[in-house]
């Protein structure tokens, strides 16, 4: 391909790419930033030695690429935006663990309640990853205390139905003697911020409006978890062989994949046919 | 200066516990299967939203 003067015209792909570059959309450098922090701290769990798969914040991060994808070639940002996204950016180089947190939270903190709904679902969204990976953690460690012992008595009241359970402050006696406590990572309370972000990315990707439909769906989730939860518990206090099946061994995927089965379905029943309110 | 201090070390003092706390088991989802089915339905929905 010559031009009429005699120099090379550029294939259509890279003058695409240079032009992108040069003046680059508030969607790329939005994608630039989201798959950054995608990339650093969420992508290397699927090849971590526990071979546990983030499923809920893989969703989230569709979620964020759809709403991405809506945003076409508007100009949303502001000049403070570029800034915040350059610092959030730049705190990414720093190797702590939970650096694309603080930046989902900064980011997220900037865009939750804008008028735009693409920049407000994306803020959402930012806001939930940030919670589910460390502000959701932190709050299960300060209420931690007052919260197990009562999933520790939500889990007694069917035992001391069935058999002469007891039950003292997050322990859970056996008739024979043997005890099973309670503990705050055997709380629901992180599965249920998971639901939550399922919930949130699923409504961004069905691009609804919050509605009470959407909010009962929600609600029926979280209590679904609880009650899958107690079950959990239940099952481990029977025997010391329900423990090991339960707690340690094929039954933990068994529950996982339940969870996320009756999850989905409730969302899919819960948003598939809720009224699309949807703006731009 | 004083209060920048005070916050930074306020703030390392509520985060630092929550860095020693185990992930719970089981967690949602944890495997391959369940990520594609939670794809699935984000697809369908997806879809959905489209029409």
């Amino acid at each position: 391909m010559i031009e009429a003067s005699g120099i090379r015209a550029r294939p259509p792909v890279v003058a695409r790419f240079l032009e992108a570059i040069g003046d680059p959309s508030d969607r790329l450098l939005l994608a630039a930033f989201f798959l950054s922090v995608f990339s650093l701290d969420y992508l290397p769990q699927v090849f971590a030695a526990t071979g546990s798969f983030p499923t809920t914040e893989f969703i989230g991060f569709a979620a964020i690429a759809i709403v991405l994808q809506r945003l076409g070639a508007d100009r949303l940002l502001r000049r403070w935006d570029y800034i915040a996204l350059f610092v959030a950016s730049a705190v990414l180089l720093h190797p702590w663990r939970h650096t694309g947190g603080l930046a989902l939270t900064g980011v997220g903190l900037l865009f939750c309640l804008r008028k735009d709904r693409r920049l407000a679902a994306l803020g959402q969204l930012s806001l939930a990853l940030a919670v589910l990976d460390i502000w959701g953690q932190m709050e299960l460690t300060a209420i931690e205390a007052k919260l197990v012992p009562i999933e520790a008595w939500l889990a007694y009241i069917p035992l001391s139905l069935l058999d002469s359970f007891a039950l003292l402050g997050n322990s859970i006696f056996h008739p024979d003697g043997r005890e099973v406590s309670v503990e705050g990572s055997c709380s629901a309370f992180r599965n249920m911020l998971a639901v939550a972000l399922l919930w949130l990315s699923f409504m961004k990707i069905r691009n609804l409006e919050y509605s009470l439909r959407s909010l009962g769906a929600l609600a029926a989730g979280l209590v679904m978890v609880v009650l899958v939860n107690t079950l959990r518990i239940d099952l481990c206090a029977w025997s010391a062989e329900n423990f090991q099946y339960w707690h340690e061994g094929p039954g933990v995927g068994v529950l996982s994949m339940t969870m996320l089965v009756l999850a989905l379905a409730i969302f899919y029943v819960g948003l598939a046919g809720a009224d699309d309110r949807s703006a731009p | 200066m004083a209060k920048i201090v005070t916050t930074a070390a306020f703030f390392v003092a509520l985060t630092a516990p929550a860095f020693a706390t185990p992930a719970p088991a089981p967690e949602l989802g944890t495997s391959a299967l369940g990520f594609l089915l939670a794809s699935g339905v984000a697809y369908l929905l997806n879809r959905r939203a489209g029409k």
